[in-house]
Formats: C-alpha cells, sequence, structure tokens
C-alpha cells in the first residue's frame, strides 16, 4: 500500500504523453492556472502570518494562564479538525453568502486559518511547555527588561516551534479543498480547487504539472520543518 | 509532543526557587521576567477564542440551527426535517453505507497498519527511520495529488487492472464505486492509524513475551493474550479518527466513487448545491455530527473502562509482576488522548 503512494506519484510525474515541459508551460500561462496559483500563495501567505500570531498568544495563554474553562478553550481549539469539514464547509458557505466573503481573498483566509489554529497551538503549547523559565530569569537577572529578554531568550527558543507551526499553517491552507470548494467563485478559486474542476471537467495534463509542483513545494517545507524540529530537540 | 493543556508543567516553580534566593541569585521583583501576569497571560487566549467563535463555532452552529428554522417542500415546521431524513429511503441508505464504509475503512487500516507498525517496533533503528518516513512522505503528499493519483491508479485502463490481468485475473471496476474510494481513503488515513499504533507499540515491554513464554505459553498464545491487549489503546485511537474523519470525506467519493453510491457528506452537498434546501443539509449534519460524538463518546467510555487511571505517554512502563491480568491493566494505562495530539503535529493532511 505504501509504495503505491510512490507509484502514484511517479506515474504523475512521467505520464507517457507528458515527457515534455508543454504542461508547465500550461500550466504557468494558462490564466485559470495561474490565477489560482497566485489566490493559494497569497491566501496561504497571509493564513500562516494570521494563525501562527493568534496561535502563538494562545499557547503562551493555555500553558501560562490561569482561567475559568480551559477545557473549552482546549476543545474549541481542537473541535475545528474533529468537527466533520462537509459540516464546516456548508456552514461556512451560508455565512459568508450573508458576509459577501464567498469568491474572497478574505473568505478563504478566515475559513482556513480557523483549520490551520489547532496546527499552531499543539507544537507552539509543547514548546512552551519546554521552556526554562530560569534562562528568563537569568536574561531579568543580568539587567534585560521584560521585552529584550522576551525577544533575546524566549522567542529564540521557541522559534523552532513557532517555525514548525508556521509551516503547517501553510500547508493546511495550501491543501485545504472541501471548504475552499464552497466558498470558490467562478472568478476566484484555489489551486486544489482548480484541480479538483480539472478532474471533474475532463482529464487535463496540466494537472499533472500542478501536482508535480504542489508535491516538491509540499516536501521542501516539510523538509524544512524536519529541520526545526531537529533543532528544537538538540536546543 | 504533549496535547494541548494536558500534562501543564507549573512554570513558576523554578522561578520561586530562584526568587527565593536558595540559587544565591537575587532576582528583583521588579524586573520580573514575562511569566506575565495570570490574569494578563488569560488573555492572550482571547484572539483565538473570538476568531473561532466567529468563523468556526457561529457557522457549524448556524448549519445545525437551520434544520429547525428552514424549511422546504412537504415539511413547514418543528422536527420536519428530521422526519423527512428518516423517512426517505436513499438518506438511510446512505447512512447505513457511510458507516459500513468507515467501518470498513478501518479494518483495511488495521490490517494494514498493525503489522506495519509491529515490523517497525522490530526493525533496527536504520530501516525504522525508512519505515517512518515513508509514513510521513504518504501523509505529506498533497491531498489532491494523492486522490488524482488514486484515480489514475484504480481506472479501468489503470495498472492496477493492468496487474488483474496480467496475472490471469479478471478487471474489476473501482471507478465509480464506493469500494475504489473506499481503498484510496484507507490510502489515505493509514499515516492516522499506523502513527498512534506504532506510539503505543514503542512503549511496550517485549519482556512480557519472554516471561509469557517462560511461563508455557506459546508465541500465539503470549501475543494474544499479552501483546494484543497491551496495544490496543493504539489501535483504538487510530480506528477512532480514521472512523471519524471517514464520515466527513467528501472529495474522494466524489472523484473516485459515484452519485449512485453516495456517502451521507455527498448528499449534504447534494441538497446545498442542486436543491438549495438548507433545512434538509441541517438535518442531516445533525445526524452526522450526533454520530460521530456518539462514537467518540462510546469509544472515550470503552478507553476510560478497559484502561484505569491514565498516566503521561511518556512515562517508561512501570515494572510489572507476572500477573498478567493486572500488568496488562498498568502498562495500558498510557493515556491514548496524548496520542491524538502526536498526530496533529505530524499529520495535517488529514482533511477530506
Amino acid at each position: 500500500m505504501i509504495p503505491e503512494s510512490f507509484n502514484g506519484a511517479r506515474s504523475l510525474a512521467f505520464p507517457p504523453e507528458s515527457w515534455s515541459t508543454q504542461w508547465y508551460e500550461n500550466f504557468f500561462n494558462d490564466p485559470a492556472w495561474n490565477d489560482a496559483l497566485l489566490t493559494t500563495l497569497q491566501v496561504a501567505g497571509i493564513v500562516t502570518i494570521l494563525a501562527t500570531a493568534i496561535g502563538t498568544a494562545a499557547a503562551f495563554g493555555l500553558v501560562r494562564g490561569r482561567f475559568p474553562g480551559k477545557a473549552v478553550v482546549n476543545a474549541l481549539t481542537i473541535a475545528p479538525i474533529v468537527v466533520p469539514f462537509v459540516i464546516f464547509g456548508i456552514g461556512v458557505y451560508g455565512v459568508f453568502l450573508a458576509w459577501h466573503l464567498v469568491g474572497t481573498v478574505e473568505g478563504f483566509v478566515f475559513a482556513h486559518t480557523a483549520l490551520a489554529l489547532p496546527f499552531v497551538v499543539v507544537p507552539v503549547v509543547a514548546g512552551v511547555q519546554g521552556l526554562d523559565q530560569r534562562l528568563e530569569d537569568a536574561a531579568a537577572s543580568l539587567g534585560a527588561n521584560r521585552v529584550r529578554a522576551f525577544r533575546l531568550v524566549t522567542l529564540r527558543l521557541l522559534l523552532p516551534s513557532i517555525l514548525t507551526g508556521a509551516v503547517f499553517a501553510f500547508l493546511t491552507s495550501v491543501d485545504e479543498i472541501v471548504i475552499s470548494l464552497f466558498i470558490s467563485s467562478s472568478t476566484r478559486r484555489t489551486l486544489p480547487v482548480e484541480m479538483y474542476n480539472s478532474i471533474t471537467r475532463e482529464i487535463d495534463p496540466t494537472i499533472a504539472a500542478a501536482s508535480t509542483i504542489l508535491l516538491f513545494t509540499t516536501m521542501l517545507l516539510l523538509a524544512f520543518a524536519a529541520l526545526m524540529r531537529r533543532r528544537r530537540r538538540y536546543a | 509532543m504533549d496535547c494541548v493543556g494536558c500534562g501543564v508543567k507549573d512554570p513558576r516553580t523554578a522561578t520561586g526557587i530562584l526568587r527565593s534566593g536558595a540559587l544565591g541569585v537575587a532576582v528583583p521583583q521588579a524586573r520580573r521576567p514575562p511569566a506575565l501576569g495570570l490574569n494578563r497571560a488569560a488573555l492572550l487566549v482571547l484572539p483565538l477564542v473570538l476568531f473561532l467563535l466567529v468563523f468556526f463555532a457561529y457557522p457549524t452552529f448556524e448549519i445545525l440551527q437551520r434544520s429547525l428554522t428552514h424549511f422546504s417542500g412537504a415539511e413547514t415546521s418543528g422536527l420536519d426535517n428530521f422526519r423527512w431524513f428518516f423517512e426517505t429511503d436513499v438518506n438511510l441508505t446512505a447512512l447505513s453505507r457511510t458507516l459500513l464504509t468507515a467501518l470498513g475503512i478501518v479494518v483495511l487500516c488495521l490490517l494494514m497498519g498493525y503489522p506495519y507498525a509491529y515490523a517497525m517496533t522490530l526493525a533496527t533503528a536504520g530501516v525504522r527511520t525508512v519505515m517512518i518516513g515513508v509514513v510521513l512522505l504518504a501523509a505529506a503528499t498533497p491531498f489532491m495529488v494523492r486522490n488524482y493519483s488514486w484515480l489514475i491508479l484504480l481506472q479501468d485502463n489503470g495498472p492496477i487492472n493492468h496487474a488483474l490481468a496480467g496475472l490471469g485475473l479478471n478487471r474489476v471496476e473501482l471507478t465509480g464505486h464506493v469500494s475504489g474510494a473506499a481503498i484510496a481513503m484507507a490510502h489515505i488515513l493509514a499515516p492516522i492509524v499506523i502513527l498512534p499504533l506504532y506510539a503505543t507499540m514503542r512503549g511496550i515491554d517485549r519482556r512480557l513475551l519472554d516471561a509469557a513464554s517462560n511461563l508455557g505459553a506459546s508465541p500465539v498464545r503470549a501475543f494474544a493474550r499479552i501483546y494484543l491487549p497491551l496495544s490496543l489503546p493504539g489501535v483504538l485511537a487510530g480506528a477512532l479518527l480514521a472512523f471519524v474523519l471517514t464520515l466527513g470525506f467528501y472529495v474522494t467519493p466524489t472523484l473516485i466513487g459515484s452519485q449512485s453510491e453516495a456517502l451521507i457528506s455527498q448528499l449534504i452537498v447534494t441538497q446545498i448545491s442542486q436543491l438549495l434546501s438548507w433545512g434538509h443539509a441541517g438535518a442531516m449534519s445533525v445526524v452526522l455530527l450526533a454520530v460521530c460524538l456518539v462514537v467518540l463518546w462510546t469509544v472515550a467510555r470503552l478507553v476510560r473502562r478497559t484502561l484505569r487511571v491514565p498516566t503521561t505517554a511518556t512515562e517508561p512502563p512501570p515494572p510489572r509482576t507476572i500477573s498478567p491480568g493486572k500488568s496488562r491493566i498498568e502498562a495500558a494505562s498510557r493515556s491514548p488522548s496524548s496520542q491524538y495530539s502526536s498526530l496533529c503535529g505530524s499529520s495535517p493532511r488529514s482533511s477530506s
């Protein structure tokens, strides 16, 4: 079964008819694919920043804050990946119709950020729990003010966890399909939605080129995340 | 990776030691490090809570609520949408088909994943790294790429049918059927089953098996009485996740399966996209979510009943007596909840 995944990927990368680079040219020249790619990158970029900022702050709050209903907040954080995607998808569609967010970058950003938050909060919570508070105290005792101690010590130690979360947030957004399918319009859609449409319309080899590009981008980012994780382990 | 919120280390202990001057370092109170006042730290959670309430909880609640407020056709009030759901054969067929498919996928995943995870615990470090790498690579492949690959593999002229023909077997029609979609979904969900299985199996003390065989148990008996029960938390965690995620799959069954063998998720989308019947879709969502929650609740209860007080996952297995009944409970009491979060971190591609 596992080798099949390689099989599948390979047969995408080398279907007999696409030995030439024409599908890649097509991918970059066809406005539909092009716009989808740009939208995806734009959305994923904003989602990464938004989810990382909100998620990192929340992780600090969850570990160091003391407040009633922490279990509820925990449940709420995880809920977007537990509730069936279809339900969240049509819910968002209904609400975004009323808010005029269907087919807009903002719409994609809000929906994707909700899905990406758990993937930021989980690693950063682990990172904050692993922090040695004495290091911050040491910085303070050596005369650093709060902001400086936070920037130079805390943030630097947490950077691998935060970057891991950011990479996962980016990938979640780039890969999201079900909800994007609902909130796409004929003029604005993300790459997975364009791929989905392409499959349902006709088998167009451009999708193979798109898949290959998506695959390698993902792998590169994950290699980066793995590197971060290793750094965190030895940090 | 620890799960959110559980096992929160008290971060103030170290500070307390320092402040008390026990280490001979005087930390001035005025220059408190950003341990943030307790209430102020709690405020940091606010953006997340507000964001998820507006963009997640409200839309989800809205669609569920529409089952009681939006009506079309013959339904006019009250619980009519639910009456419609349970009186329409297509819905009930789709619901039972969805549950059966989810069950089949869980069985498939366990049949593939259990031996794989078991082999991982026995492999040398190098081989194990490769094996984990393969699982993560499969998990990391973009979702649409995997769907497209399976569509190519399973199609009537695809490699699988060529291989079957080469072996002198009949070709099978896989695309356009829920069985083909189930194969693809099982592949997509396999990493989610394998990772908690491996996490659990890694913690099992193999000397227990030696002890069992010393006491005269055959290898099969030792495995069935000792190893299998000990690995049960991982099995349950993986199976639960795969089952619940299958219920929400829409893209794979639509692309590889067909509308005539629709799963409940496909029917929900049809109600919206073709019939604009929010009430029907809402009622179906309520039923689907209820099934999800019942399954989650039942398995959680099952886990709690079979296992006693949970401890942390990172704890090494406690020393055990040979008494098989007791040791089983003790060793198996690693918190299964921590395995969910290990998944969250390592595999974001569970989206359907």
